[in-house]
């Protein structure tokens, strides 16, 4: 048993090159491998690795012009020790700092974290409310194209890629400095917790009145994405007590939890009114 | 797929299946049993070594990925001084019980003192620094007092490991 078929292209192009051996095959993408060594025993036993070890124009974290685009092949750690990263996002630095451990951290890629599309993923609520959008590689055309995150995910733990297909870059708007940002999770314990339910938020406020929102929930819902609703309900108020009750009524209605192992939907729910309710009072009160 | 690494300062080579766990290298096909099973999840931190000096978990680190790497166990700390400095340490201060956890808990506190190279860390740093590693027996708090103690003196902790 195990006898795994791995290959471990250098370029994009010879990963072209090979496809047409691996096409009919079912292909796992390898990136640091700490979902996937988990449940390494599910694996298909017939299915072909593709290690994106060696592939290096899939690492680097650079600025160019008013985006940052982060290779999927960073590991957490080397994102969370970016200076670029730090400068200018505080928000994936929030997120990332409650991810895992530092063992975890130093193989675990954000690339992996995307490709694993689970609704906990910690990396995916910031980048949705930072606009983030993904280039993909398709290895049969190798062609690339742009997507954004409700063009990608299509379920829970599953995304829109075909087989094979690979993210080769994750491109980020640089957020304006007057931008407040918030990210909490919730989860058992501090360290190394698995999300019961998290939150994302960017808001731009001009004496008290919020110019503009954009929110996401983890956790909560099939599939990450922005809380439209509760947004434009936001959008223009003042916040008072009175707003923070109403957006949470109106975000409640706008998730769809699930009860399992960790957590109950109503817990769920409480969880997340909670963390807006946290959310909105702390961008107001204090400066960052 | 044979693989050729170096492992506490010595060159080895292997036969080994790519997604076959560092972890089970170390101790069924080299014989280095200091590093210990407790999960294989991940979450207990019992299986951590350094590998290209950073700490990683190796119930996760596959075959594949140790082609030409540098890999530290406990069981290569032996001969160095710093390595009796912190087992003393954790004697005297009682941070050893079943002792289960201690490898893994030895190879993050190697981290804590490159980490802080002479500055005394925060509770908070080294808590962050231990959140990988679970503890049945300690509680610990006389983990943490151990390190403190240990952050106080001047620990030499050898180039190898920060290059
Ligand atoms: C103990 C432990 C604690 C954890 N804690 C957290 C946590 O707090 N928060 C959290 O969100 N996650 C956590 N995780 C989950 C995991 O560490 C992250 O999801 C991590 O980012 C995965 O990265 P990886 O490189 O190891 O992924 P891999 O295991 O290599 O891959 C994961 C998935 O992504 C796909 N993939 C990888 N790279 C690409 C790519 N470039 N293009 C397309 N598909 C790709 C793979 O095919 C696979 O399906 C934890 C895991 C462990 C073991
Ligand atoms: S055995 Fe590797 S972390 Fe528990
Ligand atoms: S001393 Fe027993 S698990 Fe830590």
């Amino acid at each position: 048993m195990n006898k795994k078929k791995i290959f471990s292209p250098k370029t994009l192009t010879e990963y072209h090159e090979l496809y047409s051996k691996i096409e009919n095959s079912k292909i796992i993408i390898f990136a640091g491998g700490t979902d996937l060594m988990v449940g390494k025993e599910e694996l298909p036993e017939d299915a072909v690795f593709v290690s994106l070890s060696e592939l290096e124009e899939l690492k680097g974290i650079e600025k160019k012009g008013d985006t940052i685009i982060i290779g999927p092949s960073s590991t957490l750690n080397e994102i969370l020790h970016s200076p670029v990263i730090q400068e200018e996002l505080l928000i994936l630095i929030q997120a990332i700092r409650t991810m895992a451990s530092e063992q975890v951290r130093n193989r675990a890629t954000i690339g992996g974290n995307i490709g694993n599309a689970s609704p906990a993923g910690d990396t995916i609520t910031p980048l949705v409310v930072l606009g983030a959008s993904l280039t993909i590689f398709s290895p049969r055309t190798a062609t690339e194209r742009n997507i954004s995150f409700s063009e990608y995910f299509c379920g829970p733990c599953a995304n829109t890629l075909d087989n094979g297909e690979l993210i080769t870059k994750i491109i980020i708007p640089i957020p304006l400095k007057k931008m407040k940002c918030y990210f909490r999770k919730v989860g058992q314990r501090n360290a190394m917790t698995i999300t019961k339910a998290s939150l994302s938020c960017f808001a731009e406020i001009d004496n008290d009145e919020i110019l503009d929102i954009r929110l996401a929930a983890g956790s909560v819902s099939p599939t990450v994405r922005r809380l439209i609703k509760t947004e434009e309900f936001l959008k223009h108020k003042t916040i008072s007590e009175r707003t923070v009750e109403e957006a949470k009524r109106i975000l409640e209605k706008e998730i769809s939890p699930i009860t399992d192992i960790r957590s109950t939907k109503a817990f769920r729910e409480l969880l997340t009114k909670n963390l807006l309710g946290d959310c909105l009072r702390s961008i107001l009160l204090y400066e960052q | 797929m044979n693989i050729k690494c170096n492992i506490n300062g010595k060159s080895v080579s292997f036969e080994a299946e790519p997604l076959d766990r560092l972890l089970d290298i170390l101790r069924d096909t080299l014989g280095l049993t200091g590093t210990k099973e407790g999960c294989g999840e991940g979450e207990c931190g019992a299986c951590t070594v350094f590998m290209n000096n950073k700490l990683v978990n190796s119930c996760l680190v596959p075959a594949m990925h140790l082609q030409d790497a540098d890999i530290v166990t406990i069981d290569g700390l032996r001969d160095f001084d710093f390595f009796t400095s912190i087992t003393q340490s954790y004697e005297e201060n009682g941070a050893v019980q079943c002792g289960f956890c201690t490898p893994g808990f030895i190879m993050s506190t190697i981290e804590l003192l490159r980490k802080s190279n002479g500055k005394v860390l925060t509770d908070d740093e080294v808590k962050s620094v231990f959140a990988g590693n679970i503890c049945r027996c300690t509680g610990y708090d006389k983990i943490i007092k151990a390190v403190r103690q240990l952050l106080h003196t001047n620990i030499e902790i050898p180039k190898r490991f920060y290059e």
